[in-house]
């Protein structure tokens, strides 16, 4: 520390800039810190794709859409014997039309309802695991005994439980991810 | 005078390097920064973490199991906790029970038999409690001051939730006394 | 190295540069002196020396505890077995190997990988160098997890070809771990050591004639309601129904 400059400064004044810049310069470093992580995360974050009005959308180069979301109670435990499904729980059915250009090579997808209150669930419920589902997964089903697709245009079906009493609102699809962003397409039964 | 001054930028320096020091010293170390984010909770209240609750039920202790026509003997003692698991917003699988001891050692729960309702083996929907029991050995010299650790994690526990509840065990050396064997739920539907 | 840096980048180039000046400023002649003060040093007390052979690994007797960091283990006794079922072979001709130990886990909690624990050395024709199984006598039952401080007899399976030559004596190297960082963590974990922490030379007891002394392990029980984990679809599988087991 030196006395008085030429101009009669002190030490203070002549490194007040300095001073202030301080704030500033820590507050880059730690945000510069936490930057990669703060990006992965939000990279990381599902990204919903837009839908149409009418509850259809183009995604992964399919064009999909919802043609039913309601329960069901037609499940079969085998070829003859009805599924019961445990008490307080009811299944329901989500049934997707899809329109392909090449259905032998139409990517496969999950398929995630999402109820009223926002909660999400999967195609792979234990409380379903004796009832005879066919897979979900956005391809044509033909191994199960279903028609092959006419024109490009075939149905997935899935099926979730739910406790009695939940209303099913909407379901998702994704198709794996994309440059680490997991892209999702929401349909909903147009009102 | 110089000589002085010299001295001063001398002991500031040092004073600054050990102040650095300091305060790297008092900062957390890495395994401190990822530890789990430790939820604590009551014996016999939901237990909520960022994924799913648990509630520990009951809690019991045996000299034996009886796990099909098997006996399971220990050089220790079982502690079998009933549990109560619920998915929080989406679908989960529990993949670690544990139970800690007063001097910090941790005892997972024993793979001589199946634990499907802790060891991933259960997918739990939204709305879908399931309930069943554990068992976990640990040396009856341990069992008289333990706290449950649960995680929906398998081995990387790191800046995650994990549920802790103290669990309140009695008459261990009762039960070692008088060894009968006992049997242990397996997961269902809670109630 | 520092050269192949310069060319990459600048800023290796500069602080090349700068350690140059500096050194030259100080004295030109510095970096020959050093060299002459080490090798003068070093002559003094018989020159530089060869350095000792890499493997230090301490010998152990049967029955001795060898701390291996989270483990500490006891070899007892090492046996060649034919069919031990439900172990399973990949050829009927080849042979089962296995070191019967008293294990103690003295790390602060349970441990599952316990296949790390222990090779083989000097066995020709081993089908993988990692134990198989791993069997607990207490209830005869193949198991991966052992907890803290509740020390258990375990036996480790390999599998040996048929081909290959009767062992007379095998090495059991039990391996260690150390809890540490590492050069891209300072979070402590815990890491293999390079070196095993012991090696024990056990004379091999074939029991393919008796059938007694094998603990011929069980299939894992489970509680009779539990139901399986079942194979579920995953997206771009193909299609087909999934019905209970």
């Amino acid at each position: 520390m030196r006395g008085p400059d030429s101009l009669g400064r002190g030490w203070w004044r002549r490194n007040v800039w300095g001073l202030v810049a301080v704030v500033p310069a820590l507050a880059l470093m730690v945000y510069a810190g936490v930057y990669s992580d703060l990006e992965y995360w939000q990279r990381g974050r599902p990204v919903q794709a837009p839908s149409a009005a009418d509850g259809s959308a183009e995604f992964a180069g399919l064009r999909l859409r919802l043609v039913e979301l309601a329960p069901t109670t037609e499940l079969k435990r085998s070829a003859t014997a009805a599924f019961v499904p445990p008490e307080g729980v009811t299944v329901w059915r989500a049934v997707i039309e899809i329109e392909s250009p090449d259905p032998e090579k139409s990517p496969g997808c999950t398929i995630v309802l999402e109820d009223r209150a926002g909660n999400r669930h999967d195609t792979e419920a234990q409380e379903l695991t004796k009832a005879r589902v066919p897979l979900a997964n956005c391809r044509p089903d033909t191994d199960s005994g279903g028609p092959a697709p006419v024109s490009g245009r075939y149905r997935t079906v899935a099926h979730f439980a739910l406790a009695t009493g939940v209303d099913a609102v909407a379901v998702r699809l994704s198709f794996g991810s994309f440059d680490l962003a997991v892209r999702y397409v929401r349909l909903s039964l147009p009102r | 005078m110089k000589l002085l001054r010299r001295l001063g930028s001398f002991l500031l320096i040092a004073a600054v390097l050990a102040a650095g020091q300091a305060v790297g010293d008092a900062t957390p170390d890495r395994n401190h920064q990822l530890r789990p984010f430790a939820v604590a909770g009551d014996f016999g209240t939901d237990v909520v973490g960022r994924d799913f609750a648990v509630r520990a039920a009951a809690v019991r202790c045996a000299a034996q199991l009886k796990i099909g026509d098997e006996i399971l003997e220990t050089q220790g003692v079982w502690i079998v906790v009933k549990l109560r698991l619920s998915a929080r917003t989406e679908p989960v699988r529990i993949r670690y029970a544990a139970v800690r001891d007063a001097s910090g050692r941790i005892y997972e729960t024993t793979d001589r038999f199946e634990q499907y309702l802790v060891s991933g083996g259960r997918n739990i929907q939204p709305g879908l409690p399931i309930e069943g029991e554990v068992a976990i050995e640990v040396p009856a010299a341990s069992a008289g001051d333990l706290t449950l650790l649960v995680a929906s994690t398998y081995v990387d526990h790191r800046v995650d939730s994990m549920a802790e509840i103290p669990l309140p065990v009695s008459d261990v050396s009762g039960v070692l006394a008088n060894p009968a064997p006992t049997e242990v739920l397996a997961p269902r539907a809670a109630s | 190295m520092l050269a192949a840096v310069s060319v990459t980048t600048g800023r290796g180039q500069l602080s090349r540069r700068l350690f140059r000046g500096l050194l030259d400023g100080v004295a030109p002649q510095l970096r020959w002196v050093l060299i002459a003060l080490v090798l003068a040093g070093t002559a003094l007390f018989g020159g530089l020396e060869t350095a000792p052979p890499k493997d230090k690994t301490p010998q152990f007797a049967v029955g001795v505890p060898v701390d291996g960091g989270p483990w500490r283990v006891e070899v007892i006794d090492v046996r060649l077995a034919g069919d031990l079922p439900p172990l399973h072979r990949q050829d009927e001709k080849n042979r089962w190997l296995y070191v019967t130990a008293n294990v103690t886990i003295t790390a602060h909690e349970s441990w599952t990988l316990t296949s790390k624990m222990m090779r083989l050395s000097g066995v020709e024709g081993l089908i993988a160098k990692e134990p198989s199984d791993m069997v607990l006598y207490r209830d005869k039952r193949v198991i991966r997890r052992l907890h803290p401080n509740m020390p258990e007899k375990v036996a480790f399976f390999w599998e040996q070809s048929g081909d290959a030559p009767v062992p007379t004596t095998v090495t059991v190297l039990v391996l260690g771990m150390t809890y540490r960082g590492d050069s891209f963590s300072t979070e402590l974990q815990w890491r293999a050591n390079e070196d095993p922490s012991g090696r024990v030379t056990v004379p091999v007891i074939d029991v393919r004639a008796s059938r007694g002394a094998t603990p011929s392990p069980g299939t894992s029980p489970s509680p009779d309601t539990s139901p399986r984990v079942s194979a579920s679809g995953r997206p771009g599988a193909t299609p087909s129904v999934r019905t209970s087991p």
